[in-house]
């Protein structure tokens, strides 16, 4: 295993970013505008990491009036470089992966993907709203990364875990030195310390029926969008036609089954009128029929959810977890 | 008399619902029926502006006769509602209870410094003059009331309900205060060029995720300008001009609206200053020589 004097850490930054569009954390978002020593510290960002892969906005194609042209949105060639995603929001995007490339394909998501590298970053120090060990990760989960860092006190020790990973090391090889036995021993004591940190609680979904009355909750929900917006997980989007006066645009965004809007019918019947069916809908979907097509929960524990509800709804709350 | 035997008293009356909050630690607004009454409580925790509920889903139509726990900011929300003919008055039965300020949980649980989220039943929150005194588990915090207050309720202009049927505790003498439009002030002695660039830096962060607008009890339209499709006033994609639209919309519907109870910069994920933005509003309405929005109280039945 390698490791970085964190002296080095701009250096670092400034020599992949000669080859990456380097993305890392600031409090908001994953920015390329970021602060080196801040970003290595922020535990997550308020936003998660799948905007990098499924844009909130995101262009189709474009088309005029005057020609007969249509553009369609050209493919990515520079390559993004995630520095220091944690373990949720990795997970998060392998858990998107299942979705968009289930039956067919989804080219714009897995071009986005092809083309960005994750350097992971063992999560040391989890917040109070963390429940990542519930829903069977770990803070230092490695899937679906290409190089796996532990910070440890002054250094910072990678481990390649795929091709991909071995040339971004390679790369930056001249700032590396071999991870001294010690180091590698604490970054496990270090892991561990952090795993135990994270309160586990025991899910029970059976109580997600369909009368159950765990959904009273949602006589308080807001039936904004934070909670799916949020979500390392949530991928309903809609596609709409954004026309100007000569050209417009096909667009993809993202689209929140909290908003009544969401189900509304051309007809006028909306299916999902209130804000219970909406909730019910949004919780059995992570944790019923998500299960039963993937087998495994869409959550990451990251706690966003949970964190910034207006009205302080608990997903834990709701899966019975006290 | 306390906040549950007023509320025992009132379901008595005929009241079915009352809309108040729940919880010590973890506190949130609940809908309790009578045989939920020991469940309501009251401390400085108690962020929320309950009276958004009564506009939602047409709640207020469903049921005969619902009590709605209000603070004093909470309090001028339902006399702007009813001069809209939001609901009739002898729907609501207004529980009005003085404040001595409001205090994100957040702030401390940081100043705490525990890692946990701590139980209803080994939690304490309450002030004792100047002082929020905290006891958790025995252990006892205090904390200054200005470090810790709320911003919103160090300009407070009304501790006390201007409007309630019934009063829980007693009124709070406090000098009088008045918004000064600091902020606002602030703001307008930079030049133009500086403000557009302020606020375009915040307008960029926007998630159109609509907490704003969900959690405001004055934005109530049954269907929203935003949710049009034909014609689409404001577009779906997320970009800095839509979202400048989106946000000044909300901001003209609210003028001479507003009535300050900043709870739609307090849910905002991105932490945009939206009361930064209808205070701007409202002093420009006022500039404009029309009368604050506050009507003659009306106390009691």
């Amino acid at each position: 295993m390698k490791a970085l004097d964190k002296a080095n850490l701009d250096k670092f930054v400034e020599l992949l970013s000669e080859e990456f569009n380097v993305y890392s954390i600031t409090d908001t978002d994953f920015s390329t505008d970021f602060d080196n020593n801040k970003a290595l510290e922020i535990l997550k960002p308020i936003k998660s990491a799948k905007e990098i892969v499924f844009p909130q906005t995101e262009p189709l194609f474009k088309f005029d009036l005057v020609g007969k042209e249509i553009v369609v949105n050209e493919k990515q060639n520079s390559t993004n470089l995630m520095l220091w995603i944690k373990p949720c929001d990795v997970r998060g995007i392998n858990i998107l992966k299942k979705v968009f490339e289930k039956d067919v394909k989804d080219v714009y998501f897995a071009n986005k993907l092809n083309n960005t590298i994750f350097v992971g970053l063992a999560c040391n120090n989890p917040s109070r709203n963390c429940f990542c060990t519930s829903v069977s990760i770990t803070p230092y989960y490695k899937e679906g990364m290409d190089v796996f860092a532990t910070s440890v006190n002054g250094a910072i020790i990678f481990e390649a875990l795929t091709e991909k990973g071995k040339e971004v090391l390679e790369k930056v090889n001249s700032l590396l030195r071999d991870a001294t036995k010690d180091e590698v021993e604490k970054a496990k004591e270090i892991h561990l310390q952090a795993e135990n940190k994270v309160r586990r609680y025991n899910f029970n979904t059976s109580r997600l029926t369909w009368d159950s009355d765990v959904w009273r909750i949602s006589e308080i929900c807001l039936s904004c969008g934070i909670c799916t917006y949020l979500c390392p997980t949530c991928h309903c989007f809609d596609i709409i036609d954004e026309n100007y006066v000569y050209e417009g645009e096909r667009i993809r965004i993202w689209d929140s089954c909290m908003y009544s809007e969401y189900t509304l019918q051309a007809s006028g019947h909306n299916p999902r009128a209130y804000r219970l069916q909406r909730l019910r809908n949004r919780i059995m979907h992570k944790f019923v029929w998500f299960k039963e097509m993937f087998d495994e929960y869409a959550c990451t524990g990251c706690g966003r959810c949970v964190s910034y509800c207006p009205v302080n709804i608990s997903l834990i709350e709701i899966l019975g977890g006290v | 008399m306390d906040l549950v035997e007023v509320a025992k008293k009132l379901f008595d009356e005929g009241v079915e619902v009352i809309i108040g909050y729940q919880g010590n630690f973890n506190v949130k607004p609940i809908f309790a029926k009578a045989n939920e009454v020991d469940k309501l409580t009251f401390n400085p925790l108690c962020i929320y502006n309950l009276t958004n509920y009564l506009t939602m889903e047409g709640f207020v139509d469903k049921v005969d006769k619902i009590g709605v726990v209000v603070k004093g900011c909470d309090s001028k929300t339902i006399l702007q509602l009813l001069d809209e003919n939001a609901f009739s008055r002898d729907k609501i039965v207004v529980i009005g209870i003085p404040c001595n300020g409001v205090i994100d949980v957040n702030k401390i649980v940081e100043e705490i410094g525990e890692f946990r989220e701590f139980k209803d039943n080994e939690f304490k929150i309450k002030w004792e003059g100047d002082e929020l005194v905290v006891e958790v588990n025995g252990k006892s915090y205090k904390f200054p009331k200005d470090k810790i207050l709320l911003e919103k309720c160090k300009v407070c202009e009304t501790p006390n309900p201007v409007v309630y049927d019934v009063l829980v505790g007693n009124l709070i003498q406090q000098p009088h205060r008045k918004e000064e439009f600091k902020a606002v002030k602030e703001i307008e002695s930079l030049s133009l060029e500086q403000r557009w660039e302020f606020w375009i830096k915040e307008f960029e962060k926007c998630i159109r995720c609509y907490a704003c607008r969900n959690v405001c009890p004055l934005c109530y339209c049954e269907s929203c300008v935003l949710e049009r499709l034909e014609p689409e006033f404001v577009r779906r994609a997320v970009r800095l001009d839509e979202n400048i639209a989106y946000h000044l919309i909300r901001a003209y519907h609210l003028a001479n609206r507003c009535v300050g109870c900043g709870e739609c910069e307090r849910v905002c994920p991105v932490n945009l200053p939206l009361s930064l933005l209808n205070k701007k509003v409202a002093k420009e309405v006022k500039d404009l020589g029309f009368s604050e929005f506050l009507k003659p109280i009306e106390v009691g039945r």
